[in-house]
Formats: C-alpha cells, sequence, structure tokens
C-alpha cells in the first residue's frame, strides 16, 4: 500500500506536539493530577497508560469491520477494560510499588477520555499499523506531559528526584539539587500544587499560541498595508501617465 | 425477521468478545497469581527480617477467632548470641481510608518489638509511615505502650486502626504463649 | 451508636475532608468543563449522584456475593464498567422520558458520566478496600455528595469568572484552574477536623 511520505512521522508527531491529548484536549486530567506526585510514578502511570493504549487501538482497528454499530461503545469497553485487568495483573505481579502507588488509577485508565476517544476517533476507521503509530504517539504525548507536570511538582516540591522507589530494580537514588533545599515549597507536593502546575503550563501555551497568532496577524497586515501601498502608487502611476 | 437475525448477531457477537476477553483475564490469572502470592511471602519473609534480625521461621499457621491476626509465624532469632523465640503475627484490615497489613512481632515476654508494614493503602499513608509507625518502631522498650497510644499524628484513623491491630496480636501472643 | 456515628462521619470525610475532586482528584473531566450554568451543573450533579448511589448498590453485593463465590474476583473491573454503562443509559431513558428540558440541558454530558473516574473510582475502591456494605454505601454517599457540592459551588464561581478582567493568557481554564486551586487550598484546611474524636 504507497504511503504518503511523512505521514507516519506526522501521524506518530501529532500526538506529542499539536493534538497532545493533555495539553491540547485537555483529556485524561485525572490521573495527571493525581499520579504526578514523583517523576517516577507518572513515568510508570504514562508507561501502562501507552501499553493498554496501543493494545486497545490495534484490536480494535483489527475488529473494526466485525463489531456492529449498535454495540460499538460497550465492544470496545469490554476490550479495553479486559486489557488494563491484564495489565493490572502483570503489574501487581513483577512491579508491586508501582501497583501500590498507583493504586485504583491503574483501573481507571478504563475510563480515561483518551482510551475510549482514540478508539471510537481512529481505531474504528483506520488500519492496524497506523492505529498503531496513532496509538504510540499519543501514548508518548501523554507519558511527556504527565512527566512534565512531575517535573516541575517533585523538583519544587521536595528539592531533587528520587529513584528507585518505584521501579525496585534501580537502587534508590535521591538526585536533590543541592541548595535549593531550604527553598521547597512543599504544597506542590499537595492536590493544590498539581493544580497550579497544570495551570501555569497551559497559560504558557495559551501564551506562546496567542504570540504566534499576533505575529501571523501583524505580518498578514503588514502585506495587507504593503499591498495596498502598491496598488495606490501603481494608481497615481497610471493618473500621471494619462494626464501627461 | 430481519431484525430478530440482526440481534441474534449482534448478542453474538458482544458474546464472543466477552468470553474471549473472560479468557484472556483467566489465563493472565494463571501466569500471575503464583507470582502475586510469591510477593506476599518475600514480603512476610522481609518484615521478620526486619523485625527480629538475624532469625528463622520455626513453624506458622493460620489463626482464627480474632478480628485482625491472620496468621502466626514461630521465629527463633539471635539476639547478640543468644537465641531467643519470638512470635509474629500477620495483622490484615481496613477502614474508611484503605487497607493496611503488617506483621507485629513480640518477644518472650509476650512483649512488642516493632512491626514492619507490608501493605499501606490509607489516604495519608506516608504521614502514617512518618509520625506514627516510625517513632512507634523506635521508641525504647519501656516506652513502647506511650508510643502505641499516642495516635493523634495527621492521620489518626490509620494510627488507631494499627493500634487496634497490635493489641489484637498482643492478645494472640499470650494465647500463644500460655500454651 | 457507635456504626451510626462513624457512618456519618465516613460521609462528613469523602464529602469535605478528603474530599472527592480537590483531594482524590476523581471526577475532574466534567469538573473543568462544567457548564457555566448553576441550573445544568446541579442537574448533571444530581444524575452523577444517582448513578453513584445505584452503582455502589449493584457492584458490592455482585462482587461480594457472586464474584468472589465464582472464584473469579479479578473479573471485577470489566463487571463493573458494564454495569455502569448500562446504569447511565437506563439513567438517560429515565431522563429523557420525565424530564426532557433536563436531557437537553444535558446534552453530551450524560453519556459522559460513564467515563467520569467518581463513578468506577468509588465502585473499585469499595471492594479494592475490603469495606463492609455499610461502610461503602457512607462512600458513595460522600462521593456523590461532595462531587455535587464542588462542581455547583465551581460553576457559580465560574459564572463570575467569565465577566472578570482576566489576563490574555490565562483566559478559560488555567484561570479556572488555579480557582481549584484555591477551593483545594480552603478544604485543605479541614484536615485533621476529627482528629480528637473519641471512637
Amino acid at each position: 500500500m504507497a504511503r504518503e511520505k511523512g505521514s507516519v512521522r506526522k501521524n506518530f508527531l501529532k500526538g506529542i506536539l499539536t493534538e497532545n491529548p493533555l495539553f491540547v484536549s485537555i483529556l485524561g486530567t485525572c490521573p495527571a493530577l493525581a499520579t504526578t506526585k514523583t517523576l517516577e510514578a507518572a513515568l510508570g502511570m504514562g508507561l501502562l497508560f501507552t501499553i493498554v493504549l496501543i493494545c486497545s487501538n490495534v484490536l480494535v482497528s483489527l475488529l473494526r469491520k466485525i463489531i456492529p454499530e449498535e454495540i460499538r461503545t460497550p465492544a470496545y469497553i469490554v476490550i479495553i477494560a479486559t486489557f488494563v485487568t491484564m495489565v493490572k495483573m502483570f503489574t501487581n505481579a513483577f512491579l508491586p510499588e508501582l501497583y501500590s502507588t498507583l493504586g485504583v488509577f491503574i483501573s481507571l485508565i478504563v475510563v480515561n477520555c483518551i482510551v475510549l476517544g482514540r478508539a471510537e476517533a481512529y481505531a474504528s476507521k483506520n488500519g492496524p499499523f497506523d492505529s498503531l503509530i496513532d496509538a504510540l504517539g499519543m501514548g508518548v504525548g501523554y507519558t511527556l506531559a504527565i512527566m512534565l507536570m512531575a517535573f516541575f511538582r517533585e523538583l519544587l516540591g521536595t528539592g531533587g528526584f528520587t529513584f528507585g522507589k518505584v521501579f525496585t530494580f534501580i537502587p534508590e537514588t535521591p538526585l536533590i539539587i543541592p541548595g535549593i533545599e531550604s527553598y521547597t515549597i512543599s504544597l506542590f507536593q499537595t492536590p493544590v500544587g498539581a493544580f497550579i502546575v497544570f495551570a501555569i503550563i497551559l497559560a504558557i501555551i495559551a501564551f506562546i499560541k496567542n504570540r504566534k497568532a499576533e505575529l501571523k496577524a501583524n505580518l498578514a497586515k503588514q502585506e495587507k498595508a504593503k499591498k495596498l501601498a502598491e496598488a495606490q502608487a501603481m494608481a497615481a502611476k497610471q493618473a500621471e501617465g494619462g494626464n501627461k | 425477521m430481519p431484525n430478530a437475525k440482526k440481534y441474534i448477531l449482534t448478542g453474538v457477537t458482544l458474546g464472543c468478545i466477552a468470553a474471549v476477553a473472560a479468557g484472556l483475564i483467566a489465563v493472565t490469572n494463571l501466569i500471575t497469581a503464583k507470582k502475586i502470592a510469591q510477593n506476599e511471602i518475600d514480603a512476610v519473609n522481609k518484615g521478620i527480617a526486619s523485625i527480629f534480625g538475624d532469625s528463622e521461621i520455626k513453624n506458622e499457621g493460620k489463626v482464627s477467632g480474632h478480628d485482625y491476626v491472620t496468621y502466626y509465624y514461630q521465629v527463633d532469632y539471635k539476639n547478640s548470641e543468644l537465641e531467643m523465640h519470638g512470635y509474629a503475627f500477620k495483622c490484615e484490615g481496613s477502614n474508611m481510608y484503605g487497607k493496611v497489613s503488617l506483621i507485629a512481632g513480640f518477644d518472650q515476654k509476650s512483649n512488642f518489638m516493632s512491626l514492619y508494614l507490608i501493605k499501606n493503602e490509607q489516604t495519608y499513608a506516608s504521614t502514617l509511615v512518618d509520625k506514627y509507625v516510625v517513632p512507634l518502631n523506635d521508641a525504647e522498650s519501656s516506652k513502647k505502650d506511650e508510643a502505641l497510644d499516642d495516635v493523634s499524628c495527621g492521620a489518626t484513623y490509620g494510627a488507631k486502626l494499627v493500634r487496634e491491630m497490635i493489641n489484637d496480636a498482643k492478645a494472640a501472643s499470650s494465647e500463644f504463649w500460655s500454651k | 451508636m457507635n456504626i451510626f456515628v462513624s457512618f456519618i462521619l465516613a460521609i462528613i470525610s469523602s464529602m469535605l475532608i478528603d474530599n472527592v475532586v480537590l483531594s482524590r482528584f476523581y471526577g475532574i473531566c466534567p469538573f473543568l468543563g462544567v457548564s457555566k450554568k448553576v441550573k445544568s451543573s446541579l442537574g448533571m450533579g444530581i444524575a452523577v449522584v444517582f448513578v453513584i448511589m445505584l452503582a455502589t448498590t449493584i457492584c458490592w453485593p455482585l462482587y461480594n456475593y457472586v464474584l468472589v463465590p465464582a472464584g473469579v474476583p479479578y473479573l471485577d473491573t470489566v463487571t463493573y464498567i458494564l454495569v455502569i454503562a448500562s446504569l447511565v443509559q437506563l439513567v438517560g431513558l429515565f431522563i429523557k422520558k420525565y424530564s426532557p428540558t433536563l436531557y437537553k440541558s444535558l446534552g453530551i454530558y450524560l453519556p459522559l458520566i460513564t467515563t467520569n473516574c467518581a463513578v468506577l473510582g468509588v465502585a473499585q475502591g469499595n471492594t479494592d478496600q475490603g469495606l463492609t456494605f455499610l461502610n461503602a454505601i457512607a462512600n458513595g454517599l460522600g462521593t456523590s455528595i461532595g462531587f455535587l457540592l464542588i462542581i455547583v459551588v465551581f460553576s457559580s464561581i465560574r459564572v463570575r469568572l467569565e465577566t472578570s478582567n482576566t489576563p490574555k493568557a490565562f483566559k478559560g481554564l488555567p484561570i479556572a484552574l488555579i480557582t481549584a486551586a484555591i477551593m483545594a487550598l480552603a478544604f485543605m484546611g479541614l484536615q485533621g477536623l476529627f482528629s480528637g474524636i473519641k471512637l
């Protein structure tokens, strides 16, 4: 099947930048606020989320011609719930610290709007490979987004990072940044801090977008003014030429 | 009737998906159940080692008739070259804030030694650990009862639950030693 | 007496101290996207209360008397979400019949109750924590009333925010989040409210 050059890359990148599920579509905010206390927990959550998203997207895409229209939503929900239960059991067995850190939010991946949304909006209409790339992009985008939030929450709240608490095969390595320790604002580890970090990141994104739009509008205005001036100059020239 | 056929097809498809889903999950359960049980055993061993130090489990078994205590472990341990005997009890329970499961260790005189949290799913889990469990474990043996009773710590309901579990285990311990 | 008191305390703690939205982070999506009209957010909150209470009373016995004896406790998530999805459909039909205006004003938010973290979170949390039936009901009641309380308060604040002079970058969602942060700060002050009570 002939594919547009770079369309796969575009499909993948859109999940990270232009259609980032957390910062652009504002979906999946519950785990984003609740599991971002530490960088490791956010990474773990993002990983599990990506696995579920990939599996469900691919399976829904493979079955898209078989599932009848009326029971689409319940069928997708059953598929997603199955993968979430499997991921939950594997996590409980092989990464028990991650399981107890994330708690009920692993089960809540089932009702994460992103998973159901991508299944309905994309996987039900595209082939398995495209759905895989889409899921990969969205998953990586979401993981990076929540890691960004956790980065600030943990850095500002505890003055550094601690690795090894959740992924216990890494020895526990606190990475305290010297000098900041006496200036930590432990508020960021509380729910209040989660809201504030989210708000500031969204505000920065909105600011950048507004700036871009402003610059573009200015540029367009300048172009228009230039064209108007040119047209006037030409009209003036013609009038002169006509006078002669 | 075409309508009936559509309904039957819908029902069968949904049924198939549900059956495959249940099957997948059952298979996953088979694979992971053993590992999960093994994790529990490892946690208990780790707990007993952290309470008693250099130790060996001589006997273990179920306990019935108690609110929180579920298992007992008869432990032989070394305390600066002396061979001692002790008992450890696994307690499980929950309150409105979540589940707690722990191992409480008692020495020959049924004195409470220390506890090890296996599962701490309370909402204020870290407060419970930092402000109640750690001071309790670190307290000197004469001050243990005092530290046990002092439950106002910011995670009061969790601390109360832990205290009840330890008291229950104390009662079990005197039962066992009197045998 | 003890049971009654702890029941009331459980409700109040889910409602205020450990508030479902501002502390446990359930139900953020509808919380942020809630309409700026107090009346429709009230309607949506009541629908959520309904769904959560029905879900709790159905899912707890389902888990403890059907799934566990059958040896398949791990099928809980799949079962709960199917129960919740069907409940939402039923509640939707119910509302459509008895109050078409409410149905129209709820619009897309009604099917979205299925993906509300609070509903599945409460149902799953009740059985994960091994709560008794009474405690599960208290948890459900407290969570749903807490959710109702928060979205009504929040939507009335947002009505004012619409007409105020916020910096351009903060317009819309960011300033709403800062408001939520301040609310969370206020509710954080309720912690330790009951630490002196002897139970």
